[in-house]
């Protein structure tokens, strides 16, 4: 329920903001506006950039790989391409949580190869001037901040933007990329 | 012959002595003769026996000396020799100790004693002889024959003497005494006769004498106890030493028949009621004692009978009851006067009592009859009372009647109720179902719901999917990601309502959940509404029958009233028969006063006020009638018990009892206790 109702929260803002941004669309169009795709994991809000997102799969059957790292759950066939799948809370050392018909997978560029990570639930896009992302702090995170790209604060929460570039860096996950 | 009995039995006495006297002295001769002859004997048997002897010592030592020769033993001849020969000479020694006097005899003896000194010595010579075994013992042994035949021979010869003297003697003495027994068996028989014939002719004398004197006795004695005073002992006939025995009989009885015959002829007039005179004569002792003790009996009796106790009864028998017997008596006579004043008192008592009791009675009766009128008018009452009530229980009857008509109808009410209530269960039922479905059909709705949902969702994602494009497209894609936007936003709305709805569904299914619990709980109201009703059914049907049983009751109750109302009836003609005995009563009561005031009464004088005109106030109070008179009345009841007391104690209780009743009966009004105090009794009863 109360994702929901920050569902419906973000919904509204979102005309609240868009109205503005219709109406002074010049304006804007001046300072470079970013767009993002915002998801849950355990309870906080992430958001990662629209434009290395490649779809958003509702959650199909995975197929288990063995001799993986704990937090790859295996792979996916979409449409004929076979996707590597992380599960975000595991590789961000947050617990398990079983997945339900809200969770789904996002397909991702990241370092170059594609990657569907699970997350609990997705969002919204979120379209943010440059400006307003501000640089994360440097403690009293709950991950490592050199995973978080930036911050943005919308209404009363805050949503940090992950850098799946450094996420996998060294991580098995490039190395069948490397491979092609 | 005047002779008296002991002067008899003396000369009775000498006789007898003196003919024995005679008898002794006629044969004292007799007896010294016999005593003579028989000390002869006595000295001869001794002499025979020691010249015995002396010839047996003699032979004795012949055969000893001869025995002693034949065995040469010369000691032992001479100490049987010196032995024999002492013997035979102690012997003659005695013989003529014996015969001291007779000089022939002692010579005798003396030639016996030379004889054996003699033989003694040719005796030891013939042992010397034997011994020197000379031819001359043939000698001496023929001397020693001789000299010891001498010897023997003339001992024998003694012996012959002596044995024909002593036959001699002994016929003497043998003679003496034959003659001498005759005699004297002669004598005593002779004696005893004489004693006899005495001894009988005395007896026969003394006892004539003692026979007549006792059989005389034996007369008078005879006499005096068959009540023959008059008999005399007759003293001619009586030997002149008695006679003064029978004289004092006669004398007893002069002293003793002179003062009975007194005594006799007095009691005789007190047995045919004559009480004479005092005795005037004097007597000694024990007669005098007779004579006093007859006038104290005459003297009581006088007393008694006339002076004293027979005034008083003969004024009694005049009906003046006051007199009591007031000297002191002794024993029964005593008795006898307490019973006569205990008899008379007890009779004033009774009069005095029966006097008052009478009056009271004319009280009561005067009382009863006034009851009896109030009784009356309390029957008027009460019949009027009981038609009141009878009226009123039929009213009561026709309540009871509707009463159960009600309680019919409300039972019929009651099963109507019972009826619908279960129309109402069956209804119930049926809402149960009817929310089961809608339950179901709202299952189905929210399952729709949720596809509504699912599909708002996989349109959100297509919306983000189809916004993802459009950022990819750059420049070209702008119009596009608003139309994803839009999408979107409708799939979040269309999300939205499917929510809602389903919030709302998930509440209708709480709420027939609810509707089936209430429906459960109405269920159960309704069946407990069917068992109350049923309950209801049930105390309805028991009211129905209690009217019933109700209306039953109340018919007999007026049966019992009618039955009441008959007794009243009686009651008043009771009433009216009762006042009418009160007054016949009164009558009477006025007659038995009348009788015993003729009687003189001791207790008069305190009873004056309240017992001889007793009748003023009572009249005084019934003509004045009304309450002034009737508590005149009670206060005098009051008074009249205190004299009781004093009289008698025993009837206080009885007395007590009836001025208590009259009291009560004038302490309540008679109009109001008598009719509502019997008509609850009946009430009661029935």
């Amino acid at each position: 329920m109360s994702a929901e109702n920050v569902m419906t929260a973000d919904c509204i803002n979102n005309r609240n903001t868009q109205a503005p941004s219709d109406s002074e669309g010049k304006k804007q169009a001046e300072t470079e506006r970013f767009k993002f795709i915002t998801f849950l994991l355990n309870g906080e809000h992430y958001a990662i950039d629209i434009t290395s997102v490649y779809e958003i799969v509702i959650m199909p059957e995975i197929t288990p790989v063995p001799n993986t790292p704990f937090y790859i759950m295996g792979v996916i066939n979409l449409r004929g391409n076979i996707i590597q799948i992380v599960d975000m809370r595991l590789k961000l050392s947050m617990p398990f949580k079983k997945y339900d018909d809200k969770t789904c997978i996002v397909i991702i560029k990241a370092g170059g190869s594609t990657v569907g990570i699970v997350v609990d639930r997705v969002m919204e896009v979120i379209s943010e001037s440059a400006d307003k992302i501000e640089e994360p702090p440097a403690f009293g995170l709950k991950v490592d901040t050199g995973y978080i790209k930036g911050i943005v604060k919308i209404g009363g929460t805050i949503k940090f933007i992950l850098n799946f570039d450094t996420v996998f860096k060294d991580s098995g996950v490039e190395n069948p990329d490397d491979n092609e | 012959m005047r002779l008296t009995i002991g002067k008899k039995l003396a000369i009775n006495l000498l006789l007898i002595i003196a003919v024995l006297l005679g008898l002794l002295w006629y044969f004292r001769a007799d007896a010294i003769k016999l005593k003579n002859n028989f000390n002869a004997y006595s000295f001869l048997i001794n002499e025979v026996k020691a010249a015995k002897d002396l010839q047996v010592n003699i032979v004795s030592f012949w055969r000893a000396v001869l025995e002693a020769a034949l065995v040469k033993d010369r000691d032992k001849i001479s100490f049987l020799a010196n032995k024999f020969n002492d013997k035979a000479l102690k012997n003659a020694d005695q013989l003529i100790l014996l015969n001291g006097d007779d000089q022939e005899f002692i010579a005798r003896i003396d030639n016996f004693r030379a004889s054996i000194k003699n033989t003694q010595s040719i005796g030891l010579r013939l042992f010397d002889s034997f011994i020197s075994e000379s031819t001359a013992s043939v000698k001496i042994v023929s001397e020693f024959d001789k000299a010891a035949d001498l010897l023997v021979q003339s001992v024998n010869n003694y012996i012959n003497d002596v044995m024909a003297k002593e036959d001699q003697s002994r016929e003497r003495l043998k003679a003496t005494i034959e003659n001498l027994t005759g005699t004297v068996i002669d004598a005593v028989l002779a004696i005893v006769l004489f004693i006899i014939i005495i001894s009988i002719i005395f007896n026969y004398n003394i006892s004539r004498i003692i026979k007549s004197l006792v059989s005389e006795t034996d007369n008078i004695t005879n006499s005096i106890t068959g009540g023959q005073l008059d008999i005399r002992g007759d003293v001619r006939k009586i030997n002149f030493e008695f006679q003064c025995v029978i004289e004092g009989i006669n004398n007893i009885l002069n002293a003793v028949v002179v003062p009975l015959h007194q005594a006799a002829g007095y009691i005789e007039k007190i047995s045919v009621g004559e009480i004479p005179k005092m005795i005037d004569q004097e007597y000694n002792g024990d007669f005098n004692k007779i004579k006093n003790n007859i006038n104290e009996c005459l003297a009581t009796l006088r007393s008694l009978m006339i002076d004293d106790g027979g005034k008083v009864l003969s004024a009694a028998a005049e009906k003046d009851l006051t007199g009591r017997i007031k000297k002191n008596y002794n024993g029964i006579y005593e008795k006898m006067k307490f019973n006569i004043n205990n008899l008379l008192d007890n009779l004033d008592i009774s009069f005095q009592k029966t006097l008052e009791i009478s009056e009271q009675v004319s009280y009561a009766s005067e009382d009863i009859r006034r009851g009896s009128k109030s009784l009356a008018n309390g029957v008027s009452k009460q019949a009027s009372a009981l038609e009141q009530i009878s009226a009123s229980l039929h009213e009561t009857n026709a309540m009871s009647k509707q009463n159960a008509g009600n309680a019919k109808s409300c039972l019929e009410m009651s099963k109507n109720t019972r009826a619908i209530t279960l129309k109402g269960v069956e209804s119930m039922k049926k809402l149960a179902a009817t929310i089961e479905k809608i339950k179901d059909s709202s299952d189905a709705t929210s399952k729709i719901i949720k596809t509504i949902d699912e599909i708002a969702f996989q349109t959100n994602i297509l919306a983000l999917n189809a916004a993802v494009e459009a950022a990819r497209a750059g420049e070209a894609g702008k119009g596009f990601a608003v139309v994803a936007d839009e999408v979107r936003n409708l799939a979040m709305r269309s999300a939205e309502a499917a929510q809602n709805t389903a919030k709302l569904i998930a509440d209708s299914v709480k709420n027939s959940d609810e509707g089936v619990n209430i429906n459960t709980e109405v269920m159960k109201n309704f069946d407990e509404i069917s068992e109350h009703v049923n309950k209801v059914n049930e105390v309805v049907s028991d009211i129905a029958s209690a009217s019933e049983h109700q209306r039953l009751g109340i018919e007999q109750i007026n049966e019992g009233i009618a039955q009441l109302n008959n007794v009243t009836q009686q009651n008043s003609i009771f009433s009216r028969e009762s006042a009418g005995a009160a007054g016949e009563l009164a009558d009477q009561a006025h007659q038995m006063r009348e009788i015993v005031s003729s009687f003189k009464i001791s207790y008069i004088s305190q009873n004056s006020a309240s017992g001889s005109q007793p009748k003023a106030p009572s009249r005084k109070s019934s003509d004045q009638g009304g309450g002034p008179g009737e508590f005149g009345g009670g206060r005098q009841f009051k008074k009249r018990p205190a004299v009781q007391a004093l009289v008698n104690d025993g009837d206080d209780d009885d007395f007590y009892d009836e001025s208590g009743r009259d009291e009560s009966g004038l302490k309540k009004d008679p109009k109001k206790i008598i009719p509502f105090t019997e008509s609850k009794n009946v009430l009661e009863e029935f």
